[in-house]
């Protein structure tokens, strides 16, 4: 099987560009991957486009932009993870030989909505009832709080953990830190979600160029490789389940790590999906990083913050990068190859040389999530 | 005059003379109990499924207050799941009652005005209170 390496990546800064087309968010993002890759335009092969909300023909509309018509162009929907699941199509695609060079692309612009919470399937039994997003991370976390200890003050610390990342990052959509203080005073959302304890509402995209590795170094002379390319989906039942584990973030995780030949020690750096606090908590546990209950003695530790043992969610994560939920999962991988790279600057995690993304989500009856993508990469 | 309330859990709900009760299947063919209704079983693909009341006590898994969502829902909304006798996990609106709601609490089923439509018309459905005796 063929190895797969990253090529260029490119992202446009996370935000609120409600009077931007779609096709004019997301064509920066990938001119400046296909720059970034040394690839000529004309020998990509295939192209993959994630997005949620993005409409009909979203990957051609936007390669129509930049002149990249006529290869064979996939569009995927699949929740929170859906530019990371068209990530892991193009993987296959050049393991399987069916091409060498592909691109990636993820995009959303929730600013059409006009503000609010995520729209979700009204098909559907719960949601027809009135559940949104922060209402079921409110319960995993009151669960949590309940069964483990958790004080509304450590989980509030994932949020001034990474808002202070994000004040390091100019793709970042809020660039101010926030204080524990604050995140704790401001309005409420779902009890014990605050609203710094949310991740905003906002548009962007990300872009990646990736190809065997067998030419990889005829573009580049430090690829990144791709060592995982996992996509697990949520195990449903209509009885108990525990809320305080995420099945389907367990599942993919072990699978990325025997993927990989790797374990939680061996990962020096983390994007996770942080759409809100309690997130992140749960999934220092389901990637092993910790105990069973230990997440909140972790956060008071710093282990997760830049400088600790295993920082997680430099870029400022979703709750301070952005969470334009197509482009969500890409530019998490643009994250992780520019932390591999050393092209962080003030937020670089020093010496990282293996690197995790992680995009869940889909809110829908019975299961803990829909979908769940994991990519494990290393230089 | 009184507006006629809106039902949301319609076909899930059967508001009887002593009082609600929810409405599942039963799988003919392999038992699984399953809420609200289907016209499939989600474990034996069997298409032979029968009515099931639900029990109408059940335990807080947990909750919250929500403070955003549908406009036509009263703010905050309270709502949680609670884990049926019969091993149905079930989403629902709660109604605290001036009781402070807690994980684990004994909760049994009533039916409320949970929010109001564009027209004003009252949203009615299945909630479940705080149990009146322990269980």
């Amino acid at each position: 099987m063929t190895d797969v390496s990253v090529l260029g990546v490119g992202m446009v800064p996370f935000g609120k560009y409600p009077e931007r087309l779609l096709t004019d968010l997301a064509w920066p993002a990938v001119k400046a991957a296909i720059q970034e890759s040394g690839v000529a335009p004309r020998d990509i092969q295939a192209a993959y486009c994630g997005t949620v909300f993005g409409g009909m023909m979203s990957g051609q509309r936007i390669l129509a932009r930049v002149g990249l018509s006529g290869i064979p162009t996939t569009n995927i929907e699949n929740a929170c993870s859906s530019s990371s699941t068209a990530f892991r199509q193009a993987v296959i695609a050049i393991r399987s030989g069916e091409c060498d060079v592909a691109l990636v692309i993820g995009v959303e612009k929730l600013t059409k909505f006009g503000g609010g919470t995520l729209p979700l399937e009204e098909e559907d039994w719960e949601v027809s009832q009135g559940m949104v997003m922060p209402a079921l991370y409110a319960m995993r976390a009151h669960r949590y709080m309940h069964d483990f200890g958790l004080t509304r003050e450590q989980l509030a610390k994932v949020s001034v953990k990474n808002r202070g990342h994000g004040a390091l990052n100019e793709d970042a959509q809020m660039r101010k830190s926030v204080t524990l203080d604050e995140v704790l005073a401001s309005r409420p959302i779902a009890d014990p979600l605050t609203l710094l304890q949310c991740c905003p509402t906002g548009d962007g995209a990300a872009a990646v160029v990736l190809c065997s590795s067998r030419v990889a170094r005829r573009y580049r002379s430090d690829p990144v490789q791709v060592r995982a390319s996992d996509l697990t989906s949520g195990r449903h039942t209509g009885g108990f389940r525990d809320m305080t584990i995420p099945e389907i973030t367990v599942r993919g995780a072990r699978e990325a790590y025997e993927e990989a030949s790797v374990g939680p020690n061996d990962i020096d750096v983390a994007e996770v999906h942080d759409a809100f606090s309690i997130a992140e908590i749960l999934y220092y546990e389901a990637f092993g990083f910790c105990e069973r209950g230990g997440g909140g003695d972790m956060l008071d530790r710093g282990d997760t913050a830049l400088g600790g043992r295993l920082p997680v969610n430099p870029s400022g994560g979703l709750l301070a990068k952005g969470h334009p939920i197509g482009a969500t999962g890409l530019a998490q991988i643009v994250e992780i190859v520019r932390q591999l790279r050393g092209q962080c600057g003030a937020r670089q995690v020093t010496g990282a040389k293996v690197g995790l993304a992680h995009a869940t989500g889909g809110g829908i009856s019975g299961f803990d999530h829909g979908a769940c993508s994991i990519h494990i990469f290393a230089r | 005059m009184a507006i006629a309330p809106i039902l949301l859990s319609d076909g899930a709900l059967d508001i009887q003379d002593d009082g609600p009760v929810l409405i599942g299947v039963r799988c003919t063919s392999c038992g699984t109990v399953a809420f609200p209704r289907s016209s499939i079983c989600s474990s034996c693909m069997s298409e032979t499924l029968v009515d099931e009341p639900m029990p109408s006590c059940g335990n807080l898994y947990s909750w919250t207050s929500v403070h955003v969502g549908s406009p036509r829902m009263n703010k905050p909304i309270t709502i949680g799941y609670v884990d049926l006798q019969n091993g149905v996990r079930v989403f629902s609106h709660l109604v605290a009652r001036n009781r402070a709601l807690e994980v684990d609490q004994p909760v049994e089923l009533s039916v409320a005005i949970v929010g109001r439509t564009e027209e004003g018309n009252p949203i009615q459905t299945f909630v479940f209170v705080p149990a009146e005796r322990r269980q």
